[in-house]
């Protein structure tokens, strides 16, 4: 039933696995990219590729991964034990090893904790088959219950046409109290067929269930305990004289209570950093699970080891997966494909599009490209003659090779755009910059003709230009821009006005991780020269001091 | 009386002296501890075999793996610690805390994968260069470029793939000096930073991780610059 079981380490070697086969090699990496290295820090632990469920839980003391996967249904009723059991009894079997980092052998796993394996799955397995059986007879058992209530909502039926066919005799008078008829009430009563039969032993396992019964020495039964959650860290607790010695140097594991006080603190100092209230929440929840159970190194409190995990995440949160190298993209397109770049520029009113666009062909043009702007904000009054100006002075600054390609107010942007592609081909421009009309992301007209915006000709990149100074709406901002895009994903944000903000640069974290979408450039002024990338670190760091 | 009175100041001077002195002999103690080890890093980009060939130096055998979320740390040659480095995007940070934790990095192993250079060109170059703007920091003057799975059928022998990273990595230069800075002048002058990271040796061997074979060439390279 189960076709994999797999215990790996964090650090990629497989201690042992029950089969050997490519599919299951596939999986594994799946299960290992989709939950912990894929741009979503998923919570969840089942996965699915081809026809296979994966599922897994992790030791995070210990540095262990156990996986499972199946194709067969059924055997998902007893996978989430079996890795509960599992964990449980390697942890148990080499205890020692593990608390020096050191890793049991192939031959010692399967000599020792293959049998308990095998023991616990049979055993398990013949639990789910006994269960599968009673709940076949069950069925059974309800369809034989089934047909005698037919019969009484037949009789109903019948009563109701009783009326109707004596229509043509006379009216039968219709009765307006709550009191039923004779016919009526026996066709309501449900409790027919009360058998006295004894219950048969199949329907009384499926009430009782596994029993966790023991029996003391003196042949009482008492009740066991609950199966512990391996996760728990089994430190004992320290008496309250040195509590709080043990609060300030360390040495310990985390548990909840420790941990809850000084998330709280940090969520709300990063609230204050205008982070939104819901991110800064999955970020404590997410910290929170990493950290628990972990190991404290002496020396080190509670808040720096919270601290260094928020960085930690943070971090990882921001830092994109794939390189945005615009230069090399650009130059690559030039060199296979004959055809223009096409960057366009997307984002709600005011935001700072027609000025970052200004500042991005500032930047191309100090490496030598040939520019065309393309005016496809039709709406705006007073667009295409603010692109005419920066236009002219880029000009003056930099030599012609930058050009505004216009057709005046009014027109459907989608022809702009395409008539602009087809006269920068013309006269072989190597980037087309676009800039786009701001508009409301809740605006349904609007999102719509954004769509069939960047379906009309192929964009390279769409950026999403917004403000830093913006504050929970940020979130929704970039989901319903993401969303209108369907068809393809956000390349990225720019992010305008950072210098307006000083610390409270937190809209950043909060766009990325509802999207997943990489922040690709940050404006730092209202001057053409104002445009950098962006540094992680300092983003962090801004948010955590 | 004097007598007495410096016979009590000496009393109660000793106590914090004494406690001083326990203090730092703990504290020095544990600074031994964390005395600086030599150590091998194993770095490279995703799939490129730097598990497995962890694996094959520190337990001599191959084993199957997946792509590493942590780093592998273990004694390799009974003084040396050999590190391996996960090599997805997303994993950076552990590079960055193990080159400032508390070892004496001697050598740096950069693995790639022969077979599938033509495709990941751009990507192993970006790798690399990183990996130079570090040993620049951390003062490593050269590096083993180990050409893993040369057992494979499109693997490149090691010559061509020297001469396609070396012409990227001239790329990666000339377009780095053209990128935008960050919002945080880092105070990096390309021109002085340049030939600096173009000193930096690279050494190219190729070998089979998996297979065990040729390894003898790069255990000779990290051994001979111990």
């Amino acid at each position: 039933m189960l076709d994999l079981f797999a215990i790996i380490t964090k650090g990629g070697i497989v201690l042992w696995k029950t089969s050997d086969s490519a599919a299951c090699q596939k999986c594994l990496q799946v299960l290992f990219y989709e939950a912990f290295l894929s741009e979503r820090k998923n919570m969840e632990t089942t996965f699915h590729q081809d026809r296979f469920t994966i599922q897994f839980q992790e030791s995070i003391q210990n540095g262990i991964v156990f996986a499972v996967a199946f194709q067969d249904a059924k055997a998902e009723a007893f996978t989430q034990s079996l890795l509960n059991s599992m964990h449980n009894i390697f942890i148990n079997l080499y205890q020692e090893q593990l608390k020096n980092k050191d890793f049991p052998s192939e031959d010692d796993i399967i000599r020792n904790f293959v049998p308990l394996y095998n023991a616990k799955l049979s055993q398990l397995s013949k639990v789910s088959d006994k269960e599968n059986l009673t709940s076949n007879e069950v069925n059974r058992q309800e369809k034989n219950k089934a047909l005698p209530r037919q019969q009484p909502r037949q009789k109903m039926h019948t009563s109701k046409q009783a009326p109707s066919t004596s229509k043509k005799g006379k009216k039968e008078l219709r009765r307006w109290d709550d009191q039923l008829t004779n016919e009526e009430e026996e066709a309501l009563n449900y409790s027919g067929n009360v058998s006295n039969e004894v219950p048969s032993s199949s329907q009384l396992s499926n009430v009782v269930g596994d029993t966790n019964f023991q029996k003391t020495k003196k042949g009482e039964v008492v009740i066991g305990d609950l199966e512990t959650d391996p996760n728990q860290n089994s430190a004992t607790t320290s008496s309250s004289a040195f509590s709080f010695f043990s609060g300030l140097i360390g040495g310990k594991y985390l548990k909840e209570e420790d941990l809850d006080p000084v998330l709280k603190k940090v969520q709300e100092h990063i609230v204050q950093k205008n982070v939104a209230n819901s991110i800064s929440l999955e970020l404590c929840k997410s910290v929170k699970k990493s950290l628990i159970g972990k190991k404290v190194s002496s020396f080190e409190s509670v808040k720096q080891t919270v601290n260094d995990a928020f960085r930690e995440t943070l971090t990882q949160i921001l830092t994109p997966s794939t390189s945005l190298d615009l230069l090399h993209s650009i130059r690559a397109v030039q060199k296979n494909e004959d055809r223009p770049y096409t960057i366009s520029l997307i984002g709600v009113n005011g935001v700072g599009k027609s000025t970052t666009l200004a500042k991005l062909a500032y930047w191309l043009l100090s490496n030598n490209f040939r520019i065309l702007v393309a005016a496809c904000d039709t709406f705006r009054s007073g667009a295409i003659e603010q692109l005419g100006v920066h236009v002219k002075n880029l000009q003056s600054l930099k030599g012609s090779s930058i050009e505004l390609f216009a057709q005046g107010y009014g027109k459907d942007s989608s022809f702009v755009v395409k008539n602009a592609v087809d006269y920068a081909k013309k006269n072989s421009f190597d980037v087309i910059l676009i800039d786009t009309a701001g508009r409301r992301h809740n605006d349904q007209r609007l999102m719509g003709s954004l769509e069939k915006f960047t379906k009309a000709t192929k964009l390279d990149k769409i950026f999403q230009v917004a403000e830093a100074l913006v504050g929970t709406d940020s979130l929704a901002q970039a989901k319903h821009f993401q969303a209108s895009l369907y068809h393809r994903p956000l390349d990225g944000f720019i992010i305008s006005k950072v210098d307006t903000v000083g610390k409270m640069v937190g809209v950043m974290v909060g766009m990325v991780y509802s999207v997943r979408v990489p922040i690709v450039f940050v404006g730092v002024g209202q001057m053409y020269s104002d445009l950098r990338t962006l540094s992680v670190d300092w983003v962090v760091d801004q948010l955590i001091k | 009386m004097l007598e007495n009175w410096s016979a009590i100041v000496i009393a109660l001077a000793t106590i914090p002296l004494a406690a001083l002195i326990i203090f730092s002999l703990f504290f020095v103690s544990k600074k031994t501890i964390q005395r600086k080890a030599p150590a091998i890093f194993l770095v490279g980009p995703s799939e490129s075999g730097k598990t497995t060939l962890f694996c094959q130096l520190v337990y001599e055998k191959g084993v199957s793996t997946v792509p590493s979320i942590e780093p592998n740390e273990a004694l390799w040659k009974e003084d040396i610690v050999l590190v391996d480095l996960p090599g997805h995007a997303r994993t950076k940070h552990w590079t960055e805390k193990k080159l400032n934790e508390s070892y004496d990095v001697r050598q740096i192993v950069f693995v790639l994968n022969s077979a599938t250079l033509d495709r990941d060109l751009h990507e192993v170059g970006l790798a690399l260069f990183d990996l130079l703007l570090k040993c620049r920091k951390h003062k490593i003057s050269k590096v083993l470029v180990a050409c893993n799975k040369f057992d494979l059928f499109t693997a490149q022998p090691a010559k061509q793939i020297e001469t396609a990273v070396k012409k990227e990595l001239n790329n990666i230069f000339e377009e780095k000096e053209s990128q935008l800075d960050s919002i945080v002048t880092q105070d990096v002058d390309w021109d002085e930073l340049r030939p600096q990271l173009e000193d930096i040796q690279l050494e190219f061997l190729s070998g089979s991780a998996l297979k065990g074979t040729n390894m003898n060439q790069w255990i000779e390279w990290m051994e001979s610059s111990l």
